[in-house]
Order: C-alpha cells, then structure tokens, then sequence
C-alpha cells in the first residue's frame, strides 16, 4: 500500500493513455460503481431482476414468431426459439453495455467536475454492470436448452472465453462513443441506429451457415458473429466456428479496445469542462 | 522559506484556459455548408487526437481563470484562498486536486490529497445513507476497510442516527450536508482541500465542523486549503493566506496582513461606488 504519493500536475501532450496502474489501484471503485448500478436499476420496480430475462425472452418470442414460424428461417435443425435466445443472451449484454457506457460520462458529469478519480473506471463499470443481468438470462437459457433436450456439451468451455471476448469489444466500443459524447452529444442518437444496423449484420435471427463460405470468415471482423455462432457451438451443439474467424475477431476487438484506450486517454483531459 | 523536503505542494507559473463559448456548438449551422462542416469537424477530431484542444475547441473566445501563479506550501501549514467570485480559486483546487489539468505551468504534490470542492457530490438520492457514506468514501478515495472501521464515527458525527437506512432522497437538505461532509473529514488525507462548504448546516453544526477541522490542523499534521468567503473562518484557520484576484496572485503571505490588503481593498471599491452612485444615498 502506498502511504505517500508524488505527483506532478503538468499538461499532457500529444499520445496519452489512461493510466492503468492507477486503475488497477482503484478496482475497488470500479466494484463500487457496478454494484451502484445494478442496486439502482431495479430500484423501486415491480418485476425487478426479471426485467434482465423479460428483455431477451420477448424479443426471442417475436422473432420466434415472424422470422421462425412465418418466415421458416433456417436455424441449424435447433428448434427456433432456443436457437434465437441462445444469441440473443450475449447480445443483449453487448448492446445495454455499449448504449450505457455512451451516455455514462455526461450522467457523471457531478462527479467528473468535482472528484478526482480515474476517468475510464465510468465508461468500464457500466459496460460490466450488466453481467448480473447476464447471469439470470443465462440460467434462463440453460433452462430452456434442458426443457428442449439440449444439454452443454465439451465444447461449452468456449463460452467464458467468448463471453471475454464480448466484454472486450463492447469496452473497446464504450469507449470510443463515451468520449465522444462528451464532445459531441450527436452520439447517443447514432447509438440506436448503430445497434439495430449491428444486430442484423450478426447471426442472431440467421444461422451463420447462411453466408456464403469465402464470406463467411470475414463475418469474423464483427467480433459479436464469432460470439454468437460460438455461444451456439458451445451450448447447442452446432458447427465449430472457424479458426480463422475467431482469430480475426481477436484481432478486431483487440484493435477496438486499444484504439478506444487511445482515443479516451487524449479527450479525458477535455471531460472536466466539456461535460 | 521551507526547504524541499518539508514542501506538500510547490506550484510553478499554473494558468488554466477556459473556453467562453465554443464554435463546437454551431456544427451543423446552416450557415456552413455541410461539406464545409464535415471537413472542419474532421480537422477537430484530427486536431484533438493529435492533443491541439485549443484549436479542436476554436478558443479564440477564451478567458484565463488562473495566470502566472506560483507558491510553495510547507506540510501541516493551513492556507486560505480569498478573493472575488470568479478569481480562479477554485480552479486551482481542481488544478491541484487533478480534477483538471492547467494549461500551463506545473504543481508537484506530496501526499494523498483529499479534496472536499462540493459536498454531497459522490451521493445517489436513491441509495441509504449507509450505502452512501460506502459508495462516496471509495469515490473520494478510501477503502471499504477503513470505511468499515470509521463508520460509527462517520454516522455519529453526522447525527442522523435511525435514519441512516432510509434513502437520503427523503433526507432533509441539512441531513445529506452533515452526512456529505462527515465522510469527507473522515477521509484522513496528507493534504485536504476545502472549498465553501464550512458554510453549511445550522450554525451548531457549523461550530462542531469547525472544531473538527481545527483539530484536523492541529493534531494531525494535515496540509490544508481553504477557500472561503467566511474570512473569520481563515483568521481562525489559517496561518497564511492567499488572495486571487483575475487569476492571479494579489498577495501571499500571513493571513493578518493579507486580509488587512483585502479589507482595504473592498472599502476602495466601496468607496468609489458611493462616489458614482452617490445621488442615490441622498434620495
């Protein structure tokens, strides 16, 4: 522990990232914030943590019903709406966690003009606040997979590293748009756009089949495809995702984050006048 | 003066820009073209990227908060920070604190610097006031252990007794002051930072923050700064005393002479307010 500190105030210039050590220092903050969000969430509502299930499980049955019934889409001989829902987990962390972290800044505005603490603990807690919410749609899905008679199979090893995966593009992300906001409020009105143009350029109503074969690996750009389709491979037993498409997902969210880390360490310093 | 080792914070030559208004505001005017908008924004995104704020920002309209100010303040001194509303005292509390960084100059400091600019900042009027003294306390920088340790002290000096689990959204505005700053004396920092919140609470309460930053200064061999309008507070407080005006420093030295600067000065002003709204008095 540290018992006296140096420090020297200085302007920064040029490339900067967010100082990490001091993150690592403050983890507990980090716990904190989460743990403030989560408690507030749920806060005088009726239904409470179902509203974490009620969110996915609606949109499943929607798309059970028009995509799966009406629409007779293809989905891997798995009945439709396990199939659906087993993408629609992951991606309804993803899609809360990037739309939280954008606004996540100006909501602190109190904070950042009046307490020092490291900026980038904001944008982090509120993508990873939303893993409780996960955690209940997933022992739903595990339920329901069961009430079909999908059971985990030895692949399913895959799906805590996915779900890193997903947490890593969706903080490379929040980081990037809740900077920005800060700048330029135009953002949180591009969000909701961004998530229904990014949704259906995953497999989430589509099997990952549908592409066409030399594409098919280029989904992998789009972390979240790589996700999904091995969500899928891990619980439902569906074709392996290809290596090559995995990789180029590694590749894209560690491109995210790093980026996202270089762009927020240079406007942190704008944040306290600007929010 | 004091010699390095002893220095809790040496600050060199600090000024802080502002913006007054931003063309940032304007993107998408009709005035400009869309094309023409597109371009400049791309050339603030590159700018801002590169580190160039100001011309990211289009500061021509700026205004110095803090100029050329530099100072040294000696551990366990207690200084306070006078001067008009708009002198720049605090921006250099937030300067000092990190909350912002100055646009010139540099501040070296020695120890844990806790700073208490507003309080109540850190609270969420949903949660209890037992959450909250948790969830502020690791804001403003401690930890859950020492805050498991010092939590009867906290909720004794707050004195909000039973209602410490009920929600502080239906706290008195007095309640959620005395529990603001009950956490932030309790932060134990090398160096406290205080800016305008001695004048809260009734006038019991008042006294008994008083008191408690007293006994902070003397026992503790805490380095505070103090900015105030209460000028009775830094004759009670402080040994030395720093008066700001338009950003920059009017006078540093012992709080006696300093504030006898201020006081001559505001008569001068009053002084020459009756000689021009003179006519007034004799209606």
């Amino acid at each position: 522990m540290r018992t006296t500190d140096r420090i020297t105030v200085k302007p920064s210039k040029g490339l900067r990232l967010p100082n990490l050590i001091e993150l690592w220092e403050k983890r507990e903050l980090m716990y904190f914030l989460m743990w403030r969000d989560v408690k507030l969430r749920y806060k005088q509502t009726v239904f409470g943590v179902l509203w974490a299930v009620l969110q996915p499980f609606v949109m499943m049955l929607v798309f059970s019903f028009f995509f799966g019934k009406m629409g007779r889409m293809p989905s891997d001989g798995i009945p439709y709406p396990v199939f659906c829902y087993t993408a629609l987990v992951p991606w309804t962390f993803f899609s809360n966690g990037i739309t939280q972290a954008t606004s996540s800044l100006v909501f602190s505005s109190i904070l950042i003009k009046k307490i020092y603490f490291p900026r980038i603990i904001i944008p982090l807690s509120s993508v990873m606040s939303g893993a409780v919410d996960f955690l209940f749609a997933f022992a739903v899905l595990i339920g329901m997979s069961a009430y079909y008679g999908i059971y985990p199979n030895w692949h399913s090893w895959m799906v805590p590293a996915l779900f890193l995966l997903m947490l890593i593009t969706a903080i490379g992300v929040g980081l990037w748009f809740s900077a920005l906001n800060v700048l330029f409020r135009d953002v949180r009105y591009v969000i909701p756009m961004l998530t229904q143009v990014w949704m259906f350029s995953t497999p989430i109503i589509y099997p990952l089949k549908i592409i066409p074969g030399k594409w098919r690996v280029l989904m992998g750009l789009n972390p979240m495809a790589s996700v999904v389709a091995g969500f899928r491979w891990g619980l439902l037993g569906t074709s392996p995702v290809p290596r090559t498409m995995l990789l180029l997902s590694l590749l894209s969210a560690s491109a995210m984050v790093l980026s996202g880390l270089v762009v927020f360490g240079m406007m942190e310093k704008t944040f306290e006048d600007m929010v | 003066m004091t010699n390095k080792a002893d220095c809790a914070i040496r600050v060199e030559g600090i000024g802080k820009r502002y913006p007054i208004s931003s063309r940032l505001a304007q993107f998408g005017s009709l005035r400009e073209s869309m094309s023409n908008a597109a371009r400049s924004q791309a050339k603030k995104m590159l700018d801002l990227l590169r580190g160039k704020v100001d011309s990211a920002l289009d500061l021509d309209d700026s205004i110095w908060a803090l100029r050329d100010v530099s100072f040294e303040v000696g551990r366990g001194e207690a200084v306070g920070v006078v001067g008009r509303n708009g002198s720049g005292k605090s921006t250099l509390l937030k300067i000092i604190s990190r909350i912002t960084e100055p646009t010139e100059g540099w501040a070296e400091i020695n120890g844990r610097v806790g700073a208490l600019l507003e309080v109540g900042a850190a609270f969420h009027p949903e949660l209890t006031g037992r959450e909250n003294i948790y969830l502020s306390g690791v804001i403003r920088g401690m930890k859950k252990r020492d805050l498991d340790r010092k939590f009867d002290e906290i909720v004794a000096f707050s004195g909000i007794g039973k209602f410490i689990d009920t929600a502080i959204k239906r706290y008195s505005s007095g309640m959620v002051v005395r529990l603001g700053f009950s956490v932030a004396v309790h932060l134990q920092p090398e160096i406290l930072l205080v800016d305008e919140v001695l004048a809260v609470g009734d006038a019991e309460f008042r006294e008994q923050c008083m008191e408690k930053m007293k006994s902070i200064i003397r026992d503790s061999g805490t380095t505070v700064f103090l900015v105030t309008h209460q000028v009775q507070n830094i004759y009670d407080l402080c040994q030395k005393t720093i008066w700001l005006d338009g950003g920059r420093i009017v006078a540093i030295g012992g709080t006696e002479e300093v504030l006898q600067g201020l006081k001559q000065a505001q008569r001068n002003t009053a002084l020459d307010n009756k000689k021009y709204w003179g006519w007034m008095y004799n209606i």
